[in-house]
């Protein structure tokens, strides 16, 4: 028994930071994995690469739950459980929002997570998409953070 | 104070015989169940009926309710296992004997008869599943458990 969220994390960085298309689509007019490009949870305040503040575009995904409780056998063992990730690229404007660039961004990174059936660590499961977000942040500067989410379940054969 | 039996670590055995009911003959009568499927199996439902019939009179003050035999069903949920596939699939029509052990004193209970229903769930992203209905006390048996 382990902690499958943590392994299907891994494997979610593992496939987006190892694509070359992805890292030339997120580094904008930069030379390509200038930066890391994609974080856990959030952004840090400083690239681990750049050793700079994180530049938009770029990549945050997160758990969100569980789809249901995992599901047991009468033998007492857990049999599959249903992470949830939701995947957000984030961009900014000052003028008026225009999801051209990210949209090609996540349109990528449904290639490589959508529909993929994975064994990684001993465990197998299979990605789904599951729904969208248009997800959109203002700061006290006016500047407006915009983003497009994809949420995709993990049906995992424990 | 009494304790409730947590069901964990149940044993469900299951045993189907060679031929069908209606073949006839020592192979349609399945041996005693020896393979498990505790791990695969959702939930397992048993019940037991009294079959009766009405005896009252004219002159009967209640209702005269009489026991003439038992009968009923156990429906079970299985997931279904990637190598081995299903196990109820084309086997409506055959006898079938499962035991159950859920824990607990005197629980151990080996329920037998026909296998009348058996259906395959498929959704996408989800887990193939099975359902089995067994009726109990069939033709072959002399006993709905034992």
């Amino acid at each position: 028994m382990s902690f499958e969220p943590l392994i299907i994390s891994k494997w979610i960085y593992d496939t987006l930071s190892a694509d070359v298309t992805l890292a030339a689509l997120l580094s904008g007019s930069k030379a390509p994995n200038y930066q890391q490009g994609v974080y856990l949870e959030v952004a840090p305040e400083k690239d681990p690469i750049s050793q700079q503040m994180p530049q938009l575009p770029y990549i945050v995904y997160s758990r969100l739950g569980s789809d249901g409780s995992d599901q047991t056998v009468l033998c007492g063992n857990r049999y599959y459980t249903i992470p949830l990730f939701r995947i957000t690229v984030w961009d900014q404007k000052n003028g008026s929002i225009s999801y051209a660039r990210v949209k090609d961004i996540i349109d990528r990174v449904d290639v490589l997570l959508g529909k993929q059936t994975v064994t990684a660590s001993g465990l197998t499961f299979l990605s789904q998409r599951y729904d969208t977000d248009q997800p959109f942040e203002i700061g006290s500067d006016g500047r407006v953070d915009y983003g497009l989410s994809l949420l995709y379940r993990f049906n995992t054969a424990i | 104070m009494p304790q409730p039996v947590l069901v964990s670590e149940a044993v469900v055995e299951i045993s189907i015989a060679d031929d069908s009911q209606a073949t006839g003959g020592a192979g349609s009568i399945p041996g005693a169940p020896t393979a498990n499927f505790e791990c695969q199996a959702k939930s397992v439902k048993a019940t037991i009926t009294a079959r009766t019939v009405d005896l009252t009179t004219l002159c009967s003050e209640t209702e005269a309710t009489f026991t003439t035999g038992l009968t009923g069903t156990l429906d079970l949920e299985l997931y279904v296992d990637e190598a081995n596939g299903p196990v109820f699939a084309y086997k409506t029509g055959y006898l079938c004997k499962v035991t159950i052990n859920p824990g607990g004193a005197g629980s151990t209970l080996t329920y037998q008869g026909l296998i009348t229903d058996s259906s395959l769930t498929y959704a996408p992203g989800d887990v193939e599943m099975e359902t089995a209905t067994i009726k109990l006390g069939a033709f072959g048996f002399t006993t709905v458990y034992s």
